[in-house]
């Protein structure tokens, strides 16, 4: 069994993430709800009038690398019967970010332009949800980046639901609001990043000159790393820490959460 | 009508199925000079008995036998090509993965499907269509025209005008014969998914039809219903006589065997999941 009673809801304009290894079951997840498998028992039931309830990219942006980004948008439209003028097809492609003068074919397009275009496809029909797998594999730094600024505009101003799915931690927490932690096809932590912060760090990093000569650091339990130090700790005493740090000269470069993996998962 | 309007757009915004194409121009191209180089001495070793006998008029070597040499071209490989570029349809979506992205949307898979078979069917009979306008327009050109001779069983003489009726029949029967092929390949690349088998699989197919083709048995009903027989029902227009009652049987056995591979590849898809 892949999937196991599992029971996830993402609200109109909310971001939600789906944290998995591979082959944790998040693919398979997306797949059922949006219809592509069958389960083997259960049901899925999408309560919506629209004719398309759930828009989304599985595993990455698959579209029709011989024609161009205009051509995709085209056939898919009216694959939907849904016919589109030339200035409507332009605005999709305004909307996810994406040039009007590349008129390639889409094989010669980088990851993050099929992500877009991809994004522009699950649009069409005005889906009230969004799915998007993995959407940020095979981007650069820059392309991560500009890609969240597209989520959090879809999310905030279109007021679309999105289901995130990643194994990379950081994608998730700079984006969602809630998170499913997905183990062997089964939820194993769920809820708001802030609930689960609460019960899953215990550990802050923190980066600065001279921390291993540090008197204040020596009535905690740390473990020096480089120039750093992992500070075993509550999220309360945090700020109390560093002003105590600064009082002592030490120069801090930085203070980032450690999530207790083993807890979360 | 929609779905097979696109699916046609698809199919001619790819290069291989230009490249396709090609080869079928080139085999033409390819036949027109061997028969212009080689013909006459091909012809000469054939009927060298028959001149001792009989007084032959006029020049064999015309546009008729050299479009029977191309209507020969639907036993092996007008069907290889029609199977490579039409397979394609459904092998691609899945290479490729866009047929995720297509339901993904709110698109039906009877519909999708039955559209690919239409566009294949379309697209069969486009090609069919090509050659036979191509084959008469270029032989009639080249070498002009005259009574056809062709060897079935025995040496058989058609007028001119007789000629021309037999070889417009046997496009037609052709026709049908590479529908069945396309929609057999379809079926096959629902099953398979994957281009190199769907292609190993109707190649072997082709070859085996090909080869016990041939085989004769003097069994009732041998020519009528062996399969391999009926898909080579075109050739029956070369015989002396027309046996209007056995061709009309084969057509309709023929198109009831490509609406069973058509609703077998149909069921199947509808119970595929999109991986």
């Amino acid at each position: 069994m892949v999937l196991d009673g599992i029971s996830i809801s993402c609200s109109k304009g909310e971001i939600c993430g789906v944290l998995g290894a591979n082959g944790a079951g998040k693919s398979t997840l997306f797949k059922i709800i949006t219809g592509l498998i069958g389960p083997s028992s259960g049901s899925v039931k999408i309560h919506t009038h629209s004719s398309k309830a759930i828009g989304g990219i599985i595993e990455k942006p698959a579209l029709y690398p011989y024609l161009n980004a205009r051509e995709n948008i085209s056939v898919f439209a009216k694959m939907q019967s849904l016919k589109l003028s030339p200035k409507e097809i332009d605005e999709q492609l305004l909307l996810v970010g994406l040039p009007l003068e590349k008129n390639y074919a889409v094989s010669k397009f980088s990851m993050g332009m099929k992500q877009r275009l991809g994004i522009a496809i699950a649009l069409l029909n005005n889906p009230e949800s969004l799915i998007l797998d993995e959407p940020f594999s095979g981007l650069d730094p820059l392309g991560i980046e500009s890609l969240k600024g597209l989520i959090r505009h879809l999310a905030h101003e279109k007021g679309i639901g999105i289901f995130i799915s990643s194994h990379i931690m950081e994608h998730l927490l700079s984006l969602c609001t809630k998170l499913y932690v997905l183990k062997n096809g089964k939820i194993v932590n769920s809820g708001a990043i802030d609930v689960l912060m609460e019960r899953h760090i215990h550990q802050y990093e923190i980066s600065g000159t001279g921390l291993k000569g540090s008197k204040v650091l020596e009535a905690y339990q740390v473990v020096f790393v480089n120039s750093s130090a992992l500070v075993s700790i509550q999220k309360e005493q945090v700020s109390k820490l560093l002003t105590d740090l600064l009082k002592e000269g030490i120069q801090v470069h930085g203070c980032k959460a450690v999530w207790n993996m083993e807890s979360l998962f | 009508m929609n779905l097979i309007q696109i699916e046609l757009f698809k199919l001619f915004k790819q290069r291989r199925t230009f490249l396709a194409l090609a080869a079928v121009f080139i085999f033409e191209i390819v036949v027109f000079v061997i028969a212009y180089d080689q013909g006459a001495n091909i012809l000469d070793v054939v009927l060298n008995t028959l001149k001792d006998s009989f007084y032959l008029k006029g020049d064999l070597l015309n546009g008729n036998l050299i479009t029977f040499f191309l209507v020969n071209s639907m036993a092996f490989h007008l069907p290889l090509l029609l199977m490579i570029i039409v397979s394609g349809i459904v092998t691609l979506e899945y290479q490729e993965g866009t047929i995720r992205t297509v339901f993904l949307q709110p698109v039906s898979k009877w519909k999708f499907l039955a559209a690919k078979f239409a566009a294949a069917i379309v697209f069969t009979i486009g090609v069919v269509f090509v050659l036979a306008i191509t084959a008469f327009t270029f032989s009639y050109g080249l070498f002009g025209r005259g009574d056809l001779v062709v060897y079935m069983d025995s040496l058989n003489f058609f007028s001119e005008q007789d000629a021309f009726k037999r070889l417009l029949y046997s496009f037609f029967s052709g026709m049908l014969t590479m529908i069945f092929y396309s929609c057999l390949c379809l079926t096959i690349a629902v099953f398979l998914k994957d281009a190199l088998k769907t292609w190993l699989i109707s190649i072997l197919f082709l070859i085996i039809t090909n080869l016990t083709g041939q085989l004769q048995f003097n069994l009732p009903g041998w020519d009528y219903w062996f399969f391999p027989k009926l898909v080579t029902t075109w050739r029956k227009f070369f015989n002396f006589e027309i046996p209007w009652e056995q061709i009309w049987g084969s057509h309709l056995l023929l198109v009831f065997l490509t609406i069973l591979v058509i609703f077998v590849g149909m069921v199947q898809f509808y119970k595929n999941d999109i991986e």
